[in-house]
């Protein structure tokens, strides 16, 4: 413990990592009593109060039918957050699962699992999760289907080679020759040795989920209007670039602020849980 | 180099498997559409007539394996069906789009090699100092927003208030470029027109830095990484005590080894770059890909998307092949063992 | 006798870690005459290669050390010299040989590069023809028998003991007058290291240089040095001529040192213990045998 305040403490950016997410996690948990406008998170409309420049009281301004954008920007905070943590909890167990049995079983499991993974890597992730929007209707759940499809590739060879290597050890042998079974070795002997570098992954992937479901909703293949969205925010208010610049300017810097928070995050648990992926 | 020609093809037969796979994948989730195609394509005011017509044109009666056989033997021919958006063949319509989104990507690409690169090995070199703590907060940054984003910022910054750059398009209207690669970079210089090629070249800066710069930090913290840990390396304390000049040791001994392993990631920020093309294309009205491939996507135009995803994929293990062969020209371990496997 | 090759006076080392200062050494005096042997004997992490690194010059580089007392080179003061200065000596005047011989070149050059590129330390200007020549007749002289399919491979095609040769080879190719060897050959398997030892032995006599040979291995020392000292923790504790000290070890830690070296008449592996009082005990010198 002391060692993990003293690797934060000792790093600037660290510490700023930190205070990022406690400020995106905090807005999204308190987003009720912290939005001036929590109505504004539907479909209000305030024409007298359309398109204004930030001042006050619309610290960030307001959108093309009046509605308070920091309000918006809250809730779309907590909406990007619960779909990374859901998107995460599919795709992790997953991936875990085809990359330990993959590494461990070897043979005809592994060529199977492991060609299908490439399959799934090798088309660009976004237009694996764009394509998979396309035949299905545009909504939050469809989003994170489409979303987990093209992630859980990643956590199956990241503990596929993780696996290749530990099956190798010492201590794995032991296992094998008192006769323990294959899934008590997968499931009780490698995957603890998986958790660090797993764990690490996640933190960095919670920032880039947001990052890739704020490009589906940009391209209109996410969430709906009238739910606040980050990425549909900023597609809609690209139209009136430059004069109503804060329509695209506050949501992108939003999904910078919290991305950028969870990589400076993922990077020192990496540093303290020392894993090398 | 007979192992490296080995190594080739044997990366080239994997990667038609792949893609093979790849045409299962996308032609699974295009027909595992829940309603009826046909009818999602033409309308609810269509007839019934109309929509059963279509559904024989697509053959959607016949079974899903007979489909996907038909689907290949079209492929074998190089046929990828009628997009029913457009009501021309899917592979005309890619022919014409897809120039522009390679040479955004190309351009992209390149800017991510010279700038990541050179950027993680000072980094490397001055570990733990200013320069070291700068990039690795710029290389962050850089990757923590979505290209789009980063168009939007670049846009307002260089293109109005800065009026450096043009806001949108690949080229003045003024000028007349023959198309022979359909890179207008390229064909501007074949037909000897600097001025053209000049636009060109100011169109496309202001798209392609903000489809790299995810890359660009993506690479130079890569970058970095690999080469703190060759530094570490016996070999380089061996330069060391042979006395060889600093940058030198950086060049020889700490960069070049760890390029080995950059190389693949890199290959894999290439494949993020073809999808995020779409992004900044958007931002940009940048007249390639992405504006078809949303409007496919968007009215279930399933010869299109299939086509444009397969096209995509294609083009991303064509990238992954060449790293692959960079890996092995720079790893003599590659380029000298008995199998290539 | 003249000026001595290396003459090390009061040397100490302290590195600014996390953990607040650590000091590495704490006053080392040890000094080689030409052509002469000699070998600096301790466990891991008693100083032995942080001091080789100082007399090249490597340690003065980082930021993090604090380095006082004096290492002399040929007369020289290295304080005194710049970077650059230093820099010179290396490669060209001290050499080194490490531990690990195939990981310590180059993977991904050439052998024949990497000599060229050792050669040019000495002369920039020389053609890559002439190196290669040069370089295959040190690889013949370090009984290599295809020099030039040697000098055209790289690193991993090699064994180990090739490689070890051609390290040998390289860090004697500019006629160095004093060869650091640390630890050679320790990842090699036991018959090849001999080997390889054997030969460094005949080609320093031949190329009248003097060797600094660290090492724990005290079957080595005993073998291939004149003279020797002993380190424990920072401090010498033993010194004199190889002979002597192995016939008579006074010093407790010695003492313990050659107790456990295993041997086959005894059963298991003596282990050194753990900072025994004794082994503080001040230097033990012995006198110059006539």
């Amino acid at each position: 413990m002391k060692r993990v305040i003293h690797i934060v403490m000792s790093r600037p950016l660290s510490i700023l990592g930190v205070g990022l997410i406690a400020l995106v996690l905090f807005s999204a948990l308190f987003a009720d009593l912290i939005a001036p406008f929590p109505e504004h998170r539907g479909t209000v409309v305030d024409f007298s109060n359309f398109n204004q420049p930030p001042g006050w009281p619309n610290i960030m301004g307001t959108d093309l039918v009046g509605r308070d954008l920091f309000s918006r920007i809250i809730y779309a905070y907590r909406l990007s957050l619960i779909l990374g943590a859901v998107v995460l909890a599919l795709a992790t167990p997953v991936g875990v699962a085809v990359g330990l049995a993959a590494g461990y079983l070897g043979g005809w499991a592994r060529f199977l699992l492991m060609r299908t993974t490439d399959v799934f890597l090798s088309i660009p992730p976004l237009v694996l999760a764009m394509s998979i929007m396309g035949v299905l209707e545009p909504t939050l759940i469809n989003g994170m289907i489409a979303v987990t499809a093209m992630w859980w590739p990643w956590y199956a060879r990241l503990v596929y080679n993780i696996t290749l290597a530990e099956r190798e050890e010492g201590y794995v042998l032991a296992a094998e020759v008192i006769g323990a079974s294959r899934t008590h070795i997968m499931f009780r002997e490698i995957l603890p040795n998986c958790f660090p570098a797993i764990l690490t992954k996640m933190t960095l992937d919670l920032g880039f989920v947001i990052l890739i479901a704020s490009s589906l909703s940009f391209l209109g293949l996410g969430v709906q209007p009238p739910t606040p969205d980050l990425g549909s925010m900023v597609a809609e208010g690209a139209r009136y670039l430059p004069d109503s610049w804060w329509l695209t300017v506050f949501p992108g810097l939003a999904i910078l602020v919290a991305v950028f928070g969870f990589n400076l995050l993922g990077d020192t648990l990496r540093d303290i849980l020392g894993s090398g992926q | 180099m007979r192992a490296v020609f080995r190594l080739l093809v044997a990366r080239l037969f994997v990667s038609l498997l792949v893609l093979a796979g790849v045409s299962v994948l996308i032609f699974a989730i295009a027909r595992v559409i829940p309603g009826d195609p046909a009818r999602i394509a033409l309308g609810p005011n269509a007839t019934h007539e109309q929509v059963a017509a279509l559904r024989g044109q697509l053959r959607l009666d016949e079974s899903i394996w007979s489909q996907y056989a038909w689907f290949v033997n079209d492929l074998s021919r190089g046929e990828l069906g009628q997009s029913l958006y457009t009501n021309r063949p899917v592979v005309k319509d890619i022919a014409q789009f897809l120039p522009a989104t390679l040479e955004l990507v190309i351009v992209a690409g390149i800017l991510m090699i010279c700038a990541g690169l050179p950027l993680g090995m000072l980094a490397a070199k001055y570990r733990g100092g200013v320069i070291d703590n700068v990039v690795r907060l710029l290389s962050l940054l850089g990757v923590s927003a979505p290209s789009f984003v980063w168009a939007v910022i670049l846009m307002l910054l260089f293109a109005f208030y800065l009026p450096l750059f043009p806001i949108a398009g690949r080229i003045d209207t003024a000028f007349e470029v023959p198309g022979v690669t359909g890179f207008l970079l390229v064909d501007s210089l074949l037909d000897g027109q600097v001025a053209a090629f000049a636009d060109a070249l100011r169109h496309i800066a202001l798209p392609a830095l903000a489809l790299a710069l995810s890359g660009i930090g993506q690479a130079a913290r890569l970058t970095r990484a690999n080469m703190v840990e060759t530094y570490d390396r016996p070999y380089v304390e061996m330069a060391r005590s042979y006395g060889f000049p600093e940058w030198r040791i950086a060049r020889s001994y700490a960069f070049k080894p760890s390029l080995i392993p950059s190389l693949t990631i890199i290959g894999l920020d290439f494949a993020a770059m073809l999808g995020n093309a779409f992004l900044v294309e958007a931002i940009f009205a940048w007249p390639g890909l992405s504006r078809y491939g949303v409007a496919v996507i968007l009215r279930k135009d399933l010869n299109a998307i299939v086509g444009t995803v397969l096209i995509i994929s294609a083009a991303f293990l064509i990238a992954n092949l060449i790293v692959d062969l960079l890996i092995a020209l720079i790893n003599p371990r590659i380029r000298h063992s008995r199998d290539a496997s | 006798m003249s000026v001595p090759v290396l003459d090390i006076r009061d040397l100490r080392l302290a590195f600014q870690g996390f953990d607040g200062r650590t000091e590495a050494l704490k006053g080392i005096s040890l000094s080689v005459n030409a052509e002469e042997r000699v070998a600096l004997v301790g466990e891991s992490g008693s100083g032995k290669s942080v001091t080789a690194r100082a007399v090249l010059g490597l340690i003065q580089e980082r930021r993090d050390t604090e380095l006082t007392g004096s290492i002399a080179f040929e007369g020289t003061e290295l304080a005194r010299l710049s970077t650059a200065g230093r820099r010179r000596l290396r490669g060209n005047r001290i050499s080194m040989i490490f531990q690990d011989p195939v990981s310590s070149l180059n993977p991904v050059y050439r052998i024949g590069a990497q000599f060229l590129e050792v050669i040019r330390r000495r002369e920039p200007r020389i053609s890559k023809r002439e190196g290669c020549a040069r370089a295959a007749a040190k690889l013949s002289e370090v009984s290599i028998t295809e020099p030039e399919r040697v000098l055209s491979s790289y690193p991993f095609q090699l064994s180990g003991g090739m490689c070890q040769r051609v390290m040998i080879a390289m860090a004697l190719i500019n006629a160095p007058s004093l060869l650091i060897a640390d630890e050679p050959g320790t990842a090699l398997d036991v018959t090849v290291q001999d080997q390889t030892l054997r030969l460094m032995r005949q080609l320093v006599l031949e190329h009248r240089a003097a060797v600094l040979l660290i090492s724990h291995n005290l079957g080595i020392v005993r073998e291939y040095s004149d003279r020797l000292y002993v380190i424990y923790r920072g401090r010498i504790v033993e010194q004199g001529a190889t002979d002597s000290v192995f016939r008579d070890p006074r010093h407790a830690y010695t003492r313990a040192l050659l107790d456990a070296v295993p041997r086959i008449t005894r059963t298991g592996i003596p282990v050194v213990g753990e900072d025994v009082e004794a082994f503080s005990a001040p230097c033990e010198i012995h006198a110059e045998a006539a």
